[in-house]
C-alpha cells in the first residue's frame, strides 16, 4: 500500500462569507500523480489555495495532513519549506527581483543554507534547457513582461529547482498554445520521473496530460468531488464532458 | 545659525506644515577632506574665496541660506572641468568621510564644456574610528521635544522645524553643474551615514542647448538628511533625469525639494523617486515642475513610489506642476502603500518567510536603481552597504 502524502478529510472552506467546498475528502500517495477536473468555478483552484495556506481562504472544517503532520496553524512559507508547491495559474510580476536571484534565494531559505552560485547556475541552466526558456530570462525580473507562456514556464521551472514532494499544478495548461503546453508537459515529466514527486493537476481540459501517467482522477462540481476514477475517467470526460455530473 | 531651507517655490497651506523646513543652531562647518580620483583627461582645481567665485548664480533647491552659510565658511571650493568635444567614461570618485564632532561643508563646481561627457560619482559615509565603536554614532540623536510628532508641529506654523543642536554631528555638501550645449553629465551620489547625524545635500544645474543631465541619488541612511535639486531648463532641448531611491528605518528621515524650471522649448525633466519606510522613519518629497513662458513643448513627470512597512511611519508628498505655457505636458503619479496580499501568498509559496519577503522587495527597489548605474565599482558599493 502506498503511503499517503496527503490527507483531506472533510474539508470545507469559505471566502468572504461564502462557502465554496463542502466536505472535501483526498488522498494523494508518494509518487502518485492525481488529476482534479471540473467545470469552470468548481473549487478546483480553491481547494490548490487552501492546501497551500492562503489566509483569504478560511477553512471551516476538516483537516489537511502533511507527511503526518496536521496543517492548522502552518503559515504559508512553512508549508512550501515543508516539501508543498504550488504552481499559479495568474503568476505575480515582481520587479526588482530577477528569476535566478528568486529561486535561489527561495531555495537558501528552504535549506537555510548557502548555495554555491556555480553549481545553481549549472542546474538552472540545465533545467532551462528542458523548457526551451532562454537564458536570458534568469537575469530578468521575475515574470515582469513575460508572456503568458514564459510565465508558465517559469513556474515549472521552480517546480524543477525546489524538487517538492508534492506540487499542485493550477490550470498550468491554461492559455497555452499546443507548443507550449508540449514543453511544459515535458518540465512537469521531468518532475515526475522522481517517483517520490507527487502531483495533483488541477485543469478542466486534458491538453496536459497527454504525454503524463495519471493514477488517480477526481471530479470536483460545486466544492463537491462527485466522481473518481483511473486516468480512463480523464478520456471519457474528454469525449462527453462534465454534463453528466452536473 | 538659524536656517530656512527646502523652501516650497509656491506655499500651499500653513498648516500642512510642508512649505519650508526651519533648523535652528546650525553649526558653522569647516572644510573637510575629500579622497578623490580624477582621470586624466578631466583637470581638477582648487580656488580659495580669493581667487573665483563659486558658481552660486546656479541656485540649488535646498536654497539662498545654505549659499550663506557655505559663504561664511573659510574654505574654497574644488572644480573639475572637461573640455569641449571630451567624452570621458571613467568617473571622477569623491569620497566624503565625517567624523563625529566636527561640523563639516564641502562645495563642489562641476563644469562640462559644449558636447563632452563626465561622471562624477560621490560617496558620502560616517568614518569608522580604529578602536572604537563605529563612528559612535549609533543612537539616534534626541531633538529636543521629539517624539512621535511631525518635527515642528508646534512651530511657527509655516513650515517644520528641526533642531541640529550643537553637540550633533553636521554636513553640508553644495554641487553646482554647469552643462554647456550638447553636453552629458552623470551625477550618482551614494548616501550611508550614521544615524545622529544631520546632512544636507544641494544641487544646482544650469543647462545649455541640447545638454542633459542625469542623477541618481541613494540614500541608506542618516539621521536627518536634507536634500535639494533644482535644474534650469533654460536652453531649446535640454534634458534633466532625476532619480532617487531611499531606505529609511527606526527615526531617520529625508526632506526633499526638487525643482525643475522650464524656460527652454522642447525640454524635458523626469523625476523618479522610490523608496521603502520603516519604523517610525519620515519622508517629505517635494517636486516641482515649473513650466514658464518660452517652454513651448516642453515635458515633465514626476513618479513617486513608496512602500510602508510599519504603522509608525510618516509619508508626505507635494507633487506641485506650475504652468504659464500652453503647449506643455505635465505630469505625475505615486504608487504608495503596503505589499499586497496576492504578492504576500505568492512570495511565501515559495518557502520565503514574511520578514525576509519585506526585505527582499526593500532591496529590490535600491536595486533596480542601483542596475542604472554605469560604474561597477559603486554598484558593488550599494551592494555592500545593503548587505
Amino acid at each position: 500500500m502506498t503511503e499517503k502524502l496527503l490527507q483531506v478529510k472533510n474539508l470545507s472552506v469559505r471566502v468572504e462569507e461564502k462557502e465554496i467546498l463542502h466536505g472535501i475528502h483526498l488522498e494523494i500517495g508518494r509518487g502518485e500523480t492525481h488529476v482534479l477536473m471540473g467545470p469552470n468555478g468548481a473549487g478546483k483552484s480553491t481547494l490548490g489555495y487552501a492546501l497551500m495556506g492562503n489566509p483569504s481562504y478560511e477553512v471551516t472544517g476538516g483537516k489537511i495532513f502533511f507527511d503526518g503532520k496536521d496543517l492548522d496553524e502552518v503559515s504559508v512559507a512553512e508549508r512550501a519549506k515543508a516539501g508543498l508547491f504550488l504552481s499559479f495559474q495568474n503568476p505575480l510580476e515582481v520587479p526588482g527581483i530577477t528569476l535566478s536571484n528568486f529561486i535561489r534565494s527561495a531555495l537558501e531559505q528552504r535549506t537555510g543554507e548557502r548555495i554555491r552560485l556555480w553549481d545553481f547556475r549549472k542546474e538552472l541552466e540545465a533545467k532551462m534547457e528542458v523548457l526551451q526558456m532562454d537564458k536570458s530570462y534568469a537575469k530578468r525580473d521575475l515574470n515582469v513582461g513575460f508572456s503568458g507562456g514564459e510565465k508558465k514556464k517559469a513556474e515549472i521551472l521552480q517546480l524543477l529547482m525546489m524538487k517538492p514532494s508534492l506540487a499542485i499544478l493550477d490550470e498550468t495548461d491554461s492559455g497555452l498554445d499546443v507548443d507550449a503546453v508540449r514543453t511544459v508537459s515535458r518540465g512537469v515529466e521531468e518532475y515526475q520521473k522522481d517517483k517520490d514527486g507527487s502531483l495533483l493537476i488541477i485543469t478542466h481540459s486534458t491538453r496536459i496530460l497527454e504525454a503524463l501517467h495519471v493514477d488517480v482522477t477526481h471530479v470536483m462540481v460545486d466544492g463537491r468531488i462527485v466522481a473518481e476514477g483511473d486516468a480512463s475517467l480523464v478520456d471519457e470526460i474528454n469525449e462527453k464532458g462534465f454534463e453528466q455530473y452536473l | 545659525m538659524d536656517m530656512t531651507v527646502n523652501r516650497l517655490p509656491a506655499p500651499t497651506w500653513n498648516w500642512l506644515r510642508v512649505n519650508e523646513v526651519n533648523l535652528r543652531g546650525v553649526p558653522v562647518p569647516a572644510e573637510s577632506q575629500i579622497e578623490m580620483e580624477t582621470p586624466d583627461t578631466i583637470s581638477y582645481s582648487y580656488y580659495n574665496n580669493e581667487e573665483k567665485n563659486f558658481p552660486t548664480g546656479i541656485p540649488g533647491g535646498v536654497g539662498a541660506d545654505l549659499d550663506a552659510l557655505l559663504a561664511s565658511c573659510n574654505g574654497g571650493f574644488h572644480s573639475w572641468e572637461i573640455v569641449s568635444g571630451r567624452k570621458e567614461s571613467e568617473p571622477v570618485r569623491l569620497r566624503f568621510c565625517y567624523e563625529a564632532g566636527k561640523p563639516a561643508q564641502n562645495r563642489i563646481d562641476i563644469h562640462a564644456c559644449e558636447n563632452s561627457e563626465i561622471t562624477v560619482i560621490m560617496d558620502f559615509r560616517g568614518k569608522v574610528v580604529m578602536g572604537s565603536e563605529e563612528m559612535t554614532h549609533q543612537n539616534r540623536l534626541e531633538i529636543p521635544g521629539d517624539s512621535n510628532e511631525i518635527p515642528g508641529e508646534e512651530a511657527d506654523g509655516k513650515g517644520t522645524d528641526a533642531v541640529a543642536a550643537l553637540q550633533n554631528d553636521f554636513a553640508a555638501v553644495q554641487t553646482k553643474i554647469r552643462a554647456e550645449r550638447g553636453a552629458k553629465v552623470h551625477l550618482v551620489q551614494v548616501q550611508k551615514l550614521p544615524a545622529d547625524m544631520m546632512f544636507l545635500n544641494d544641487v544646482g544645474t544650469s543647462c545649455g542647448e541640447g545638454a542633459q543631465v542625469e542623477t541618481i541619488q541613494i540614500v541608506l541612511g542618516g539621521g536627518e538628511t536634507y536634500m535639494g535639486m533644482r535644474t534650469e531648463l533654460g536652453a531649446k532641448a535640454s534634458a534633466l533625469e532625476s532619480k532617487i531611491g531611499y531606505l529609511l528605518d527606526k527615526k531617520e528621515s529625508l526632506d526633499m525639494n526638487y525643482l525643475a524650471y522650464h524656460t527652454g522649448a522642447k525640454t524635458t525633466s523626469h523625476m523618479d523617486v522610490s523608496g521603502v519606510l520603516r519604523g517610525e522613519s519620515r519622508k517629505l518629497f517635494r517636486g516641482t515642475i515649473d513650466f514658464r513662458n518660452g517652454s513651448v513643448g516642453a515635458k515633465g513627470d514626476e513618479k513617486e513610489d513608496v512602500l510602508l512597512f510599519s504603522e509608525g511611519v510618516v509619508n508626505r508628498t507635494i507633487p506641485l506642476i506650475l504652468c504659464e505655457e500652453e503647449d506643455v505636458e505635465g505630469n505625475h503619479g505615486a504608487t504608495i502603500g503596503r505589499l499586497d496580499d496576492a504578492l504576500l501568498f505568492y512570495l511565501a509559496s515559495r518557502g520565503i518567510e514574511e520578514q525576509e519577503i519585506y526585505e527582499m522587495m526593500a532591496r529590490a527597489r535600491i536595486d533596480a536603481i542601483c542596475s542604472e548605474i554605469s560604474d561597477e565599482k559603486t554598484r558593488e558599493l550599494v551592494q555592500g552597504y545593503l548587505a
